[in-house]
């Protein structure tokens, strides 16, 4: 009796890790993301992401379409086009992909994993 | 203008200012806490730098109306007495020159410390990375961080 329960145990357990949405190594990016979130975003977007007082806005998404991360890279890179909107922010590619992974799939927000090819072919719109 | 309750260096206070008034300004104008500093006013020089629940906020743009229930520490309540590791580092390893952006660059510094106690140099640089230093510090900053991680590990 004692084996199968081990058996069910041990396919509950080989079940879980494959629902995993991240591998360990997209884990480690998202915590580098972090920290640069931690370093050149939470002062204005907030520890939550829902921005502060309506003046930073919320980064909390229902969904994340192509438009709205290739605007998100824009803005990061370049700054905001409004005249006391966001400044730009001095960031490595690494760096810019490593913070809108996290932005996107932190929170209660999920969106598929950008690479630095991503990055290039936004940067060409 | 309305009352707001804070939560600072462990004392509570009550203050009476707009809701959309910077921390910086209450600390500075209203609890006369001068450690923090301005610098640019816009979240881009890392000089105001406080802690809220643990975290570094620049205090200049962060209103005064998203702070309830939440825990601010300032330079001033890092140490009771200034022998947090960080500032005993950046005593032993005289770090500032005219120390303007000290105070922030400290508070950055002990937040990466309480994430990270064993951080690499490029943890290191990732974390201090929007604290500007004028007088070009760095690679002191970095030392004192590297010493402040050993002497936390000791």
């Amino acid at each position: 009796m004692r084996k199968p329960i081990i058996s069910l145990f041990s396919l509950l357990f080989i079940f879980l890790i494959s629902c995993e949405r991240f591998t360990p190594e997209e884990k480690a990016e998202l915590s580098k993301g972090e920290e640069v979130y931690i370093t050149h975003c939470i002062s204005c977007h907030g520890p939550s992401g829902d921005g502060l007082n309506g003046a930073y806005p919320s980064l909390l998404k229902p969904q994340f379409t192509e438009t709205i991360t290739d605007n998100a890279l824009n803005i990061i890179r370049h700054g905001s086009a409004a005249a006391d909107g966001m400044k730009a922010v001095s960031l490595s590619d690494e760096e810019l992909v490593q913070v809108v992974n996290y932005i996107q799939n932190n929170w209660s927000n999920e969106a598929p994993l950008l690479s630095q090819s991503n990055l290039k072919s936004a940067q060409k719109l | 203008m309305a009352s707001f309750q804070l939560l600072v260096n462990g004392q509570q206070h009550s203050v009476d200012v707009d809701a959309d008034t910077p921390l910086l300004w209450v600390l500075r104008d209203e609890l006369k806490l001068h450690g923090t500093k301005y610098g640019c006013g816009i979240a881009q020089c890392g000089a105001c730098t406080v802690h809220i629940d643990g975290l570094p906020i620049r205090a200049c743009c962060f209103p005064i109306g998203k702070l309830a229930g939440k825990n601010v520490t300032t330079i001033e309540g890092l140490s009771e007495v200034g022998d947090h590791p960080v500032q005993l580092a950046w005593q032993e390893i005289d770090v500032p020159q005219c120390g303007y952006c000290q105070t922030g660059q400290i508070m950055t510094a002990a937040a990466l410390l309480d994430r990270n106690p064993s951080p690499s140099d490029e943890d290191i640089s990732r974390a201090m990375k929007g604290n500007l230093c004028r007088c070009g510090t760095y690679p002191r900053i970095k030392k004192a961080i590297n010493e402040a991680a050993k002497t936390r590990m000791s």
